[in-house]
């Protein structure tokens, strides 16, 4: 169990980790996205300010050659061409700006005529000094050199591409002369040595491991921290030698003189470097700069911050870890009690079950040596104990039958259940009738009702020998009453008072009916009318009534089975809701051992026939000769009085006269017809004292009729008149 | 590699004291257009013929015609125009190998040239080496005025700065540098398709040191020939042995260029009728030589070709 504990706690753990690990994933992802971008954007705004600054540096130091050679072109007037003054101008130039290495004058071919085709000037500084020199000849014919053919054609000033002189990065600005007539007599210009621009360049740094280099305008190295590609290589030979396209289009968009930035993969060693390529041109000489800085150099700062963030999280992550571990065990342990004091509950419900199960009869038949009594029932609480209950027993030839309801479920309803029981049991058995015994109940349960709980109640007392039943309802449910063989069946129409337990002082009223053989009882609880299905649809007394009329015989344990299949069927998968308890009851004394039927209509020739089958069921039945006559007398009076008045006078009615006898000790007599409703046994009886000719017309008939059978009731049942007479045999 | 740098050496100095001192100079500066040459001589071809040659290069202001003339040099590298024009003039030099079979020269420009002709409407380059006299015949074949061209040292700068529209390039190596620059030439126009047919890269000595050294002369180009053939078959290699020649002249370039210069002056080696290189000037190629400068008859391809 320990180790299942530590299994389950560890589980719970790790679920609950694995999903803060998931959300704090997503955040994370979210948030690192956002900074990067942001840090990227920093680095590029910040590093193209740099190259900026750059650009304004070096263009500043071109400037200052252009100016030194421009602002005094003016002097060079096509008619000076005096070597010594020449030489001065040029030597000011190098004296004024330092920056300058040497500076030159190239006259056109012959253009100082003394001088013939060549006449250039140079003033070069050398160790500290101004040297000056002459050039030109056939082998260096310098009309040919860039220098000087190219600004000469194209009548503007020329930055030379860089050139290597000795060891040193040098570059050339030539600016033309031009005369009167716009011709070019001769190129003034200034070289200057690019290492100092070369060591600014190669100084630039924004971010450790990044560097930067400056192409020419087509395209050289003239800055490189790799030194053998400076002026060997270009950035589109290195492209095209390594099939680079990144690099090419970055070296395309630097020579047009682009400003930007792009994101490419820098092979560094042979490694694929995920860099961003920042560039800025300088306009004055085509020149561009470029930084590369590797892009996990730019998110350092933000990957070190990432690590931190991790560490911490794993950090309390395994302290989350053990905190849930040890809150998860705590929390087992409260479980574990919680279940044990469950199981216990769920233990002494199973027992309260089984006592209340007891205290209901549940042996069926539960009179197994009489033959006049089918009954059964069945009950089942919606919990483990319910608050409904039947019971029944027989005292004096009485069957003494009940059912209940008490409010609510549960517990404490189970306990009322059981008080009820007992209190109806005690009290019945004392063979009170229905309504007194519900009367006794009700001030026995009133007087220390402190819960105010109630129980509805339905009370019957049948006399088996004569079918008579008394009942008594306590607002319960009416029950329906089944008539012969269940083919006619109906709610019984009977008051209801109110529920035991409500008032102590209520006066209860019974009613009396009377049961033929065949006919019975379904008594039920509204844990049947009420069954929900999931659409929360009652089960209904209408539907309850059907399934009792198609059952085809009146067997008390085949109508409830009918009853609980129907239920069962409506119900689906919901859950009970409700108790449920259902009592059926057979009135069968000796039912169909002995049968026979006249059927007549209600003309006086058909009442011959009457003699005849009173001759024959005297025959069957062994019944002697006074019998006889006696039964005769009171039939026919019976059946003269239905002829005479229960159809309107020229109509043709039938009249049905069923005879029944179970161990012909006695005989059942139900006399029916479809006329006018008339109860017979309310006409006052004759006085039979008085003379003929002082009684009134009328009475005599019944009253023969009571004087010979041992009972005679009247009701009227699904319209039809029925006159149920008995006469006890073979005494 | 250097295995086989050491077993040259050790070839090279054993043969030493016995082996004929030849100078031979090239047309232009280190590159891989001579590749073949320092194969030849890294590898200890020329050295297994008993020979000891000394490979030259001229300056851009140098020419290999002036150092055969005035003997500094037993072997030279002449175009094949350069030297008729030469042998016109009555300087008795013959060829002894022939290396381009199919001209590398063109003409790049910045606008469309419908004919020859359309070259006096821009501003044409060509370099200044080029035999003025030479020129002229040229521009009068194609009615050029020569006077309108515009003499230039090297490089692409001028053409690229727009100083140029119309610039003479060879296809081993300023077409190779345009492209290096970031710049895809729209209009070129290979001398050829125009009818100007005539080879470059021929191998020339005097008539005089041939008659007296044919043998060594034969020996030479043998071992030549065998230096190309190597470097045809182990470009990568070659490449190693061009580019530290030229670090070690101390003359700017890179791989890229040199290994596409490298191919192309392979292809142009190849005779495109005989379909290989045949190393040698086919009486074809003299003849039409011949006609463009109107010089047939003057003198006899046996007489110029060895």
């Amino acid at each position: 169990m320990r180790k299942i504990k530590g299994f389950f706690a560890a589980r719970l753990s790790l679920f609950t980790i694995v999903s803060a690990l998931v959300i704090f994933s997503i955040l994370f992802s979210v948030f690192y996205n956002i900074t990067k971008k942001q840090n990227i954007e920093t680095t590029i705004s910040a590093t193209l300010s740099l190259l900026d600054n750059m650009q304004l540096q070096i263009d500043g130091r071109l400037s200052s050659v252009q100016v030194s050679v421009n602002n005094v072109s003016w002097m060079f007037d096509e008619t000076v061409t005096d070597s010594q003054k020449i030489n001065r101008i040029l030597r000011q130039r190098l004296v004024n700006n330092t920056f300058l290495e040497s500076s030159f004058i190239a006259f056109a071919p012959h253009y100082v005529s003394s001088q013939g085709k060549y006449f250039m000037l140079t003033a070069i500084r050398d160790k500290g000094l101004i040297k000056f020199v002459t050039r030109g000849d056939e082998l260096d014919d310098y009309f040919t050199r860039d220098w000087y053919l190219i600004p000469f054609l194209l009548k503007k000033d020329y930055w030379s591409e860089p050139y290597f002189e000795g060891n040193e990065r040098m570059c050339t600005y030539s600016h033309p002369l031009v005369d009167k007539k716009g011709r070019v007599y001769a190129i003034f210009g200034a070289s200057i040595s690019l290492e100092k621009f070369a060591s600014i360049v190669e100084k630039l740094q924004p971010i450790k491991d990044s560097y930067s280099f400056m192409i020419s305008r087509n395209g050289y190295y003239m800055t490189h921290r790799r030194r053998d590609r400076i002026l060997n290589e270009t950035v589109f030979s290195l492209g095209y030698e390594a099939k680079d396209t990144a690099m090419i289009s970055i070296g395309k968009a630097m020579i047009a003189g682009h400003r930007g930035y792009v994101k490419f993969n820098n092979e560094v060693d042979g490694v694929n470097v995920e860099s961003y390529a920042f560039y800025s041109p300088i306009p004055s000489t085509g020149w561009s700069l470029c930084t590369v800085c590797p892009e996990k150099v730019i998110l350092s700062s933000l990957n070190r911050t990432l690590q931190y963030i991790m560490m911490l999280f794993a950090l309390c992550i395994i302290i989350f870890f053990i905190a849930m571990v040890f809150v998860s065990r705590k929390l087992l342990n409260e479980l574990k009690v919680s279940t044990s004091a469950n199981e216990r509950i769920n233990s002494e419900l199973h027992i309260a079950q089984s006592i209340q199960m007891g205290m209901i009869p549940k042996i069926f038949p539960p009179f197994p040596d009489r033959s006049d009594v089918d009954l059964y029932a069945f009950l089942r609480p919606a919990k483990e104990v319910g608050g409904d209950l039947y019971d029944f027993f027989i005292s004096e030839g009485k069957l003494y039958f009940a059912i209940g309801d008490v409010s609510g479920k549960g517990v404490p309803a189970s306990l009322f259940m059981a008080v009820t029981r007992s209190l109806f049991r005690n009290i019945a058995s004392q063979g009170f009738s229905p309504s007194k015994v519900m009367q006794m109940m009700n001030s026995s349960i009133s007087e220390n009702n402190e819960s105010n709980m109630f129980v509805t109640m339905f009370i019957s007392q049948l006399d088996l020998d004569t079918g008579r039943l008394v009942v008594c309802n306590a607002g319960h449910n009416p029950p329906i009453i089944v008539h012969k063989g269940s083919q006619q069946a109906g709610y019984m129409k009977i008051k209801k008072n109110l529920p035991v337990g409500l008032m102590p002082d209520f006066l209860y009223h019974e009613e009396e009916h009377c049961l033929i053989p065949g006919d019975g009882l379904l008594l039920y609880t509204d844990g049947v009318t009420e069954a929900e299905n999931e659409k929360k649809e009652l089960f209904g007394e209408k539907v309850l009534l059907e399934v009792v009329r198609r059952s085809s015989s009146c067997d008390a344990f085949h109508i409830i089975e009918a009853i609980l299949n129907e239920i069962e069927r409506h119900v689906g998968q919901a859950r009970q809701s409700d108790d449920i308890t259902i009592f059926s009851f057979c009135y069968v004394p000796g039912f169909d051992s002995y049968k026979k039927q006249l059927l007549i209509e209600n003309r006086c020739e058909d009442i011959e026939k009457l003699t005849t089958f009173v001759d024959e069921l005297a025959e069957d039945c062994c019944i002697d000769m006074k019998m006889q006559s006696q039964l005769n007398l009171a039939l026919e009076e019976a059946v003269v009085n239905v002829v005479n008045y229960a159809y309107p006078k020229g109509t043709i009615g039938e009249i049905d006269l069923l005879v029944t006898s179970p161990d012909k000790e006695s005989l059942t007599f139900v006399l029916s017809d479809s006329g006018v409703p008339f109860d017979p046994t309310k006409v006052p009886e004759a006085d039979v004292t008085k003379s003929a000719e002082d009684r009134p017309i009328g009475g005599l008939g019944i009253f023969l009729v009571r004087k010979i059978m041992d009972s005679v009731i009247y009701r009227y049942s699904n319209g039809k008149n029925e006159l149920i007479m008995k006469k006890r045999i073979n005494k | 590699m250097k295995k086989i740098l050491v077993v040259c050496l050790l070839i090279a100095c054993a043969i030493y004291s016995r082996s004929q001192k030849i100078v031979f100079t090239t047309h232009w500066l280190p590159q891989s257009q001579f590749a073949g040459f320092y194969a030849a001589s890294v590898l200890g071809f020329y050295a297994h013929e008993g020979l000891d040659v000394v490979i030259n290069h001229p300056n851009a202001n140098e020419s290999a015609f002036v150092s055969l003339k005035d003997g500094k040099s037993n072997i030279v590298m002449l175009y094949l125009s350069e030297a008729l024009f030469m042998r016109s003039k009555g300087f008795r030099l013959v060829n002894v190998m022939q290396l381009s079979q199919q001209s590398g020269l063109t003409f790049v420009s910045h606008r469309k040239l419908n004919s020859m002709t359309d070259l006096n409407k821009y501003r044409v380059g060509i370099w200044n080496y080029v035999n003025l006299e030479l020129l002229d015949i040229i521009c009068r074949r194609w009615k050029v005025d020569a006077k309108k061209i515009i003499r230039f040292n090297s490089g692409i700068n001028p053409f690229l700065s727009g100083a140029l529209d119309v610039q003479i390039m060879t296809t081993y190596n300023e077409f190779v540098s345009l492209r290096e620059c970031g710049f895809q030439p729209k209009y070129i126009y290979r001398f050829q398709d125009w009818g100007y047919k005539v080879l470059e890269e021929g191998l020339y000595v005097t008539e005089n040191f041939y008659k007296k050294n044919k043998p060594v002369v034969d020996k030479f180009v043998r071992a030549t020939r065998r230096g190309w053939e190597w470097a045809n078959t182990h470009r990568d290699k070659m490449l190693d042995i061009v580019t530290k020649r030229m670090k070690d002249s101390h003359v700017a370039s890179n791989r890229y260029h040199q290994s596409r210069q490298l191919d192309e002056i392979l292809r142009l080696q190849v005779n495109p009728v005989a379909r290989k290189r045949t190393f040698a000037l086919s009486q074809s190629d003299f003849e039409n030589a011949l006609s463009i400068f109107q010089m047939k008859g003057k003198f006899q391809y046996h007489d110029f070709v060895k």
